[in-house]
């Protein structure tokens, strides 16, 4: 059994990397959960739940199983937390209306393409596109608002950063996914790495937020609000 | 495929970071110009606040002189040509004496009367010979009967601008007064003293206080405090109410003092 995971770490070091900054992620959103607000324990949901699935496709892997299924369920995992993430950090009813209606499209996107065997074909490729809208939406509300102050040391803005670079940096290799990760005669290893290095950032990008989210509501305490 | 995949995300990659350095840099830069509107907007205000009083200032001065000049001077001349009415009445009417006696003590209490309140209306006291006399003027002039009105004072104050001295003795007319007026006290301190660039300025009474929460609140309220408010607003001043019901009040103003420490001791020759 534990040959099995070592030889796994040996096979696929950087998967195990994003690994372990998901669960720093986990463990820093626990660290400062009193300082979270509704989007953020969301977004410790979307880190906890995205760990447990991790954890199951260490076993499978381990077992030599077709873990695939599980991929597909991270994406769904992944844009319901976020689309709730994003509904409720931006107030404007017309954001609102937009991402349900994402994630509406997702959704049957979803119980049409789902598949146990194989990554989903177009789905994830929606949700990244979906993901990406969410973070302009809330980058359109940033400007619009002008409520932040310092942009530097506000936590949301670095999570959208983050979900904007994990979503464009895997873009392509989900929504071509039947010519990269579906193709039997392409190198899905190589791909699989591909994006789960860009899991692995997003990871701590979350890891990150979480703290800054701290600092921002001591701050906003110190300066007596 | 590999190459079109990694080509492709890194221009998209290139976008993404391109769009996330245009919102931090666009959105700082509106927050750099809001603020500077509201700064610009607050300094307006505060220039229209001392315009305001300083109009003020003028008016009353204005209306101390022709009190003075005109009211005064025809008066003068009333009472002289009284006098005139007075010697010959007493020789042909010896029964209307009496009335142009009356008249003539009326007539002295009104010129005092206008001469003192065209002397309130403009702190010539304060002009010519500084805060430290000014508000002893006015401790000696509120003190009357039972109330005790006294002034407490650190020797060395500094030179003070005009400005200030003004607000700060406009002021502490308004907290004695208030003082008399409302807290029923008999004895009242003002105290003024300095700490190295910044003036204190405290009036302190034994009244029966008051209790701020609920006179803020109140919309018919009198103007005192709240132009106290304003005219410390202009200078960066600041006030603390010490203020609690069923005891005394204090009422300390600070104001910063830019000027360098010059003492106004009169240097021995
Ligand atoms: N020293 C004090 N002791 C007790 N009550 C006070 C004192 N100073 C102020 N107050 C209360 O606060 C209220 C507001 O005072 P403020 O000077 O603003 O208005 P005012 O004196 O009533 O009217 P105005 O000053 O415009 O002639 C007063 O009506 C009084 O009830
Ligand atoms: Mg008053």
């Amino acid at each position: 059994m534990l040959e099995r995971f070592i030889q796994l770490i040996t096979d696929f070091p950087l998967w195990f990397i994003s690994d372990l900054f998901l669960l720093l992620a986990v463990a820093a959103g626990l660290v400062n959960l009193s300082f979270l607000n509704k989007p953020f324990y969301w977004l410790l949901i979307l880190i906890s739940l995205t760990l447990s699935i991790e954890l199951a496709m260490t076993i499978y892997a381990a077992y030599r199983q077709n873990n695939h299924y599980l991929i597909n369920l991270t994406s769904l995992v992944e844009m319901v937390c976020l689309a709730i993430v994003y509904a409720k950090e931006i107030r404007s009813p017309r954001s609102r209306m937009i991402i349900y209606g994402l994630g509406l499209i997702y959704l049957i996107a979803f119980l049409i393409n789902f598949e146990w065997t194989r990554i989903a074909d177009y789905m994830i490729g929606i949700q990244r596109i979906s993901m990406i809208i969410f973070v302009f939406l809330h980058f359109q509300s940033l400007l619009v608002s002008m409520r932040v102050t310092n942009l530097f040391s506000h936590a949301m803005f670095w999570v959208s950063a983050g979900v904007l670079i994990y979503a464009t940096g895997t873009l392509f290799v989900f929504l071509f996914v039947n010519k990269t990760l579906r193709d039997p005669s392409g190198d899905f290893t190589w791909y699989m790495i591909f994006t789960q290095s860009f899991s692995g950032f997003f990871y701590f990008v979350i890891a990150l937020s979480f703290w800054l989210r701290r600092r921002e509501v001591r701050m906003v305490e110190h300066s007596g609000l | 495929m590999k190459l079109y995949i990694a080509v492709g995300t890194a221009v998209l990659l290139v976008m993404a970071i391109f769009i996330i350095v245009f919102v931090a840099y666009y959105q700082q830069k509106q927050i750099r110009q809001q603020l500077a509107l509201k700064e610009l907007q607050e300094k307006y205000r505060k220039e229209l606040m001392a315009a305001t009083l300083q109009a003020q200032e003028h008016e009353r001065r204005r209306i101390a002189q022709d009190l003075h000049d005109e009211i005064g001077t025809m008066l003068s001349v009333t009472k002289l040509s009284l006098n005139q009415l007075g010697r010959t009445v007493e020789h042909n009417d010896p029964g209307s004496t009496m009335l142009v006696q009356k008249t003539r003590s009326l007539l002295d209490e009104t010129i005092s009367n206008v001469r003192r309140i065209s002397r309130d209306l403009v702190p010539t006291t304060l002009e010519r010979f500084g805060l430290v006399s000014a508000l002893e003027e006015l401790a000696e002039k509120a003190s009357h009967g039972e109330v005790h009105v006294e002034l407490s004072c650190s020797e060395k104050i500094p030179v003070l601008a005009p400005h200030l001295n003004l607000t700060l003795y406009r002021i502490a007319q308004e907290l004695t007064n208030n003082a008399i007026k409302h807290a029923n006290a008999s004895n009242i301190v003002i105290d003024l003293h300095c700490r190295p660039g910044e003036v204190l300025l405290s009036v302190v009474d034994d009244g029966h206080g008051f209790d701020l929460d609920e006179i803020l609140k109140d919309k018919r309220r009198g103007l005192g405090l709240r132009n106290i408010e304003s005219r410390l607003s202009v200078i960066d001043g600041h006030v603390t109410f010490d203020v609690a019901r069923g005891r005394g009040s204090r009422i300390i103003i600070q104001v910063k003092n830019p000027r360098p420490e010059v003492q106004v001791e009169v240097e021995t020759v």
